[in-house]
């Protein structure tokens, strides 16, 4: 099975955890696989930038019209096409950034700057894998399920759920705006744990509920602004669409 | 009754340990008051109402390996190899699984009432025929001194449910408040050799029952399940963000999911764990082909009280709740299942 | 570390052959290595794949062979997936025999009939097997067969051996135009079945059409407690102890089924 793996507008940040966070893993990744592409470690194999692969990983949104030419590539070589990280399953700091600047003059030599996307506004993705960065684990599970033809799953559950596992105190009751119960879990609650609070960097849970969770922050007479500003830092064009499904 | 002082209390926790317990027992981390293990030479927390987690975390943790196997399974980039062809005769290659039981002497040490039902629950649920054996491995001479307590917060319902008394052979020793001390006495054999231990012996027993101040009461009309069914949980559920704070700080929520865990060096290496699971998550009641039977938050909410009340009254002739109220108290949104059930007395 | 100690454990099998039943439903045949499983019609075992996981199924052969086990897997999770690539020889754990089987003994000399529609009749195969085989026990014995198209159809060579012995009424809701055979659902055709009030019903197949079936044979006269259902639900341990196969009225499909009496449980309220 070939696996590329791609980065477009990011910090690399994505691609540089699978390097460092697989540990061993990454070696047997490298013998079992034919990966013919790997940002960072190794040049696309057999002189084409794009090559043919069964699986590609694309970190990134989508910002620059190279972004967008070479997605359309990687789409039309590549069998299964999954995000990776929460820049490219829905946009992350950059689109929220990217709005309301203007970007007409920002336009350098050939390159040209749009407003971000997350790769799902211009191609068809099979699945998205968020995080920002991507979990090393949530990784090696989806691609052990892909190969063995398994659909690969993402947690279900939110952040409080881990929270509340740890025995940690809720940061609502502290009065202070935690995006908790709305955030996908599977980071081990990182930030609630140590007094800060839940920017949902890994996108909203499956069955994240903002109407109920406005409500909540109403009765507890919480800055319900404050969470909708805060929820759009990472969230990107998800926080819009669950934004529009809750009113 | 003996009256002890804290240092009384510190000798004999490091009687129990001297036998070999390790001692559990309410602590202040971090400002967060919680069950844990407890550092030598520091004294328990005694004077508190409420604890974040329960005995649960320590007898059913939320991951545990249950054993261990080799599988024959190699990984290809094509998927995981679990064929082995034989050229004759049977196949030769089998499924070994080898594992380790768990093994600890367990002192709880200044829990309240309350927890120790949920003791008596999982001990139901767990050690009913056939016995779960990791559960087992950490129950067994287990040591629990009690803690009585005077007062509940707004949340406590243990006056209402009767979950204040301690049931008979689930305590080793009671302790109470006593004028800047503690009155403790012995409620088994185990417990009398500890107090023994710092020279202190049982008198007389006959100590008046300690119930519990509530500031809340309710009454529960009926906790049938078509009495669940039938009422209306609209206004209940609409802050519900399906946390699942719940159940996860529930002390009798016991519901499990079993996963295979290996790794893409050694994928013939597999790890079968035990983690928990919530009735408050979709995958909870999802069956092959992705139907899920509690589709909205409102039979979900249903079916955690119809789990603690009526089928547990069924299967074990208990109650599934044990009045500690941190199904309320922890909940972002305060949802209370008391007005659900029953009605608030002036 | 011995089995009997710890329910959780497998013990070792290997897969002896494999059939395929229809597109997407194989029927494995598993040997047991050194030990039996003495099982009764109904009950059920959980299946470990090495790397893959475990999951329930209900036994498919016949209870006088102890030594072997066949199960009837249709592809639709993770583990009936991953099931369809087993080739004789590879190694699997098995658990059980688990859950409560039929009560056969009270079947005896009464007429008996077996409703199974779709993949249900995997379920039910152990018990046809045993109404076979010990045919002189009861009365009448029918088994109403239906499926959806012509290819969804299992169990065909058997089926023509079963015909010999019992009764067996096959109908198709979509069937193609060159199928020779009866049309429409099951409960189509309960009245070419003789019913009378004594007669025991074993029914599995999908919720929904478990309600209606039940619905009806009980308006034909048949006693509640004479008609048993066989429930599907993920089970995870298998014996109590993890609660998701808890169904409504505080029952466990893995220990208190899952084969339970339609006067046990709600049959309406099965799909929820």
């Amino acid at each position: 099975m070939r696996l590329a793996f791609y980065s477009l507008t990011s910090c690399e940040g994505c691609l540089t955890t699978l390097i460092t966070n697989l540990g061993p893993n990454l070696e047997s990744l490298w013998n079992i696989f034919d990966i013919d592409y790997f940002k960072l470690v190794r040049e696309p194999v057999g002189g084409s930038k794009v090559p043919k692969a069964d699986i590609a990983f694309v970190e990134g949104a989508v910002v620059t019209n190279l972004d967008r030419k070479k997605l359309l590539e990687i789409r039309e070589n590549s069998s299964f096409v999954v995000a990776l990280g929460t820049c490219a399953s829905s946009g992350n700091i950059a689109f929220t950034a990217s709005r309301g600047v203007k970007l007409k003059n920002k336009k350098l030599r050939d390159v040209e700057i749009f407003e971000a996307e997350p790769i799902s506004s211009v191609v068809t993705v099979d699945f998205e894998l968020s995080g920002c960065p991507v979990s090393a684990e949530e990784f090696t599970d989806a691609l052990l399920r892909l190969i063995n033809n398994i659909e690969p799953i993402q947690p279900d559950y939110s952040v409080c759920y881990e929270c509340r596992t740890k025995g940690n105190d809720c940061l609502l009751e502290k009065g202070r705006v935690c995006l908790g119960p709305l955030a996908m879990g599977g980071c081990g609650a990182a930030c609630p744990s140590v007094g800060s609070p839940c920017y949902s960097c890994r996108g909203p849970a499956t069955e994240a509920d903002l109407e109920a969770y406005l409500k909540t922050l109403e009765k507890k007479g919480l800055d319900k602004k404050r969470a909708v500003l805060m929820l759009h830092m990472f969230t990107g064009k998800k926080a819009k669409e669950l934004l529009k499904n809750g009113e | 009754m003996p009256k002890l002082t804290t240092q009384d209390i510190l000798k004999l926790i490091d009687g129990l340990r001297a036998e070999g317990f390790e001692v559990i027992s309410p602590l202040r981390i971090n400002g967060v008051v919680k069950l844990a293990k407890l550092p030598p030479g520091e004294a328990p927390l005694l004077d508190y109402i409420r604890i974040n987690n329960s005995p649960k975390d320590f007898l059913l943790p939320c991951r545990e390996s249950l054993y261990k196997y080799r599988s024959t399974a190699t990984l290809t980039s094509y998927g995981l190899k679990i064929r082995f062809p034989t050229a004759e005769g049977p196949c030769p290659v089998t499924i070994m699984p080898e594992c380790t039981l768990p093994k600890s002497k367990i002192a709880f040490f200044g829990i309240h009432p309350c927890m120790v039902n949920s003791i008596r629950y999982l001990d139901k649920v767990m050690l009913s025929d056939p016995a779960d054996p990791y559960y087992k491995g950490r129950r067994d001479g287990m040591f629990i001194a009690v803690m009585e307590c005077e007062e509940g917060d707004d949340y406590c319902l243990c006056g209402m449910l009767d979950s204040y008394k301690v049931p008979a052979g689930y305590a080793d020793l009671m302790m109470r408040k006593r004028d800047g001390g503690f009155l403790v006495r012995a409620a088994s054999e185990g417990g009398k050799g500890v107090l023994a231990l710092i020279n202190k012996t049982q008198e007389k027993d006959g100590v008046p029952e300690l119930v519990p101040k509530m500031k809340e009461k309710y009454t529960f009309d009926s906790t049938d399940e078509a009495e669940i069914d039938r009422r209306d949980a609209k206004e209940y559920v609409e802050l519900c963000t399906l946390c699942a704070a719940c159940t996860v700080t529930c002390p009798t929520c016991y519901c499990g999911d079993i996963e295979d865990e290996f790794s893409l060096m050694d994928p013939a290496n597999v790890e079968r764990t035990r983690l928990r699971m919530s009735c408050q998550r979709k995958c909870y009641s999802m069956i092959a082909g992705g139907t899920t039977f509690l589709k909205t938050k409102d039979a979900r909410f249903k079916w955690r009280l119809k789990h603690k009340f009526p089928f547990s009254e069924r299967a074990y002739q208990l109650k599934g709740c044990i009045g500690c109220g941190n199904c309320i108290a922890m909940c972002p949104a305060r949802i209370d299942f008391r007005k659900f059930l029953g009605r608030r007395e002036a | 570390m011995s089995n009997e100690l710890n329910p959780y454990l497998p013990r070792p099998a290997n897969v002896t052959s494999v059939k395929n039943e229809s597109l997407d439903t194989k029927t494995l045949r598993f040997r047991l290595i050194n030990w039996t499983a003495p099982f009764q019609a109904g009950q059920f075992v959980q299946l470990l794949l090495p790397g893959v996981g475990e999951a329930p199924f209900c036994i498919a052969s016949s209870q006088s062979d102890p030594k072997h086990l066949e199960l009837t897997i249709m592809r639709r999770g993770i583990v009936t997936t991953a099931s369809q690539y087993l080739r004789p020889g590879d190694a699997v754990g098995i658990r059980g025999p688990l859950g409560k089987p039929f009560p056969v003994s009270a079947f005896e000399g009464k007429d008996v009939l077996v409703v199974a529609t779709g993949i249900g009749i995997a379920a039910l195969k152990s018990l046809i097997l045993y109404l076979v085989e010990n045919r002189g026990k009861f009365k009448d014995v029918t088994l109403l067969y239906g499926a959806r198209f012509p290819e969804d159809l299992v169990y065909r060579d058997e089926i023509r051996r079963w015909s010999e012995k019992i009764k067996v009424i096959i109908t198709l809701s979509k069937a193609t135009p060159d199928w020779a055979g009866l049309r429409g659902r099951v409960t189509d055709h309960l009245n070419e079945v003789e019913l009378n009030p004594s007669t025991v019903a074993a029914v599995c197949g999908s919720p929904a059409v478990m309600t209606s079936i039940a619905d009806e044979l009980v308006n034909k006269g048949l006693k509640k407690e004479n008609i048993y259902v066989s429930l599907e639900r993920h089970m995870k341990c298998g014996i109590g102890k993890c609660a998701r196969c808890l169904i409504m009225g505080g029952l466990l499909v893995c220990k208190d089924g899952p084969v339970f009496r339609a006067s046990e449980i709600d049959i309406r309220a099965i799909g929820e």
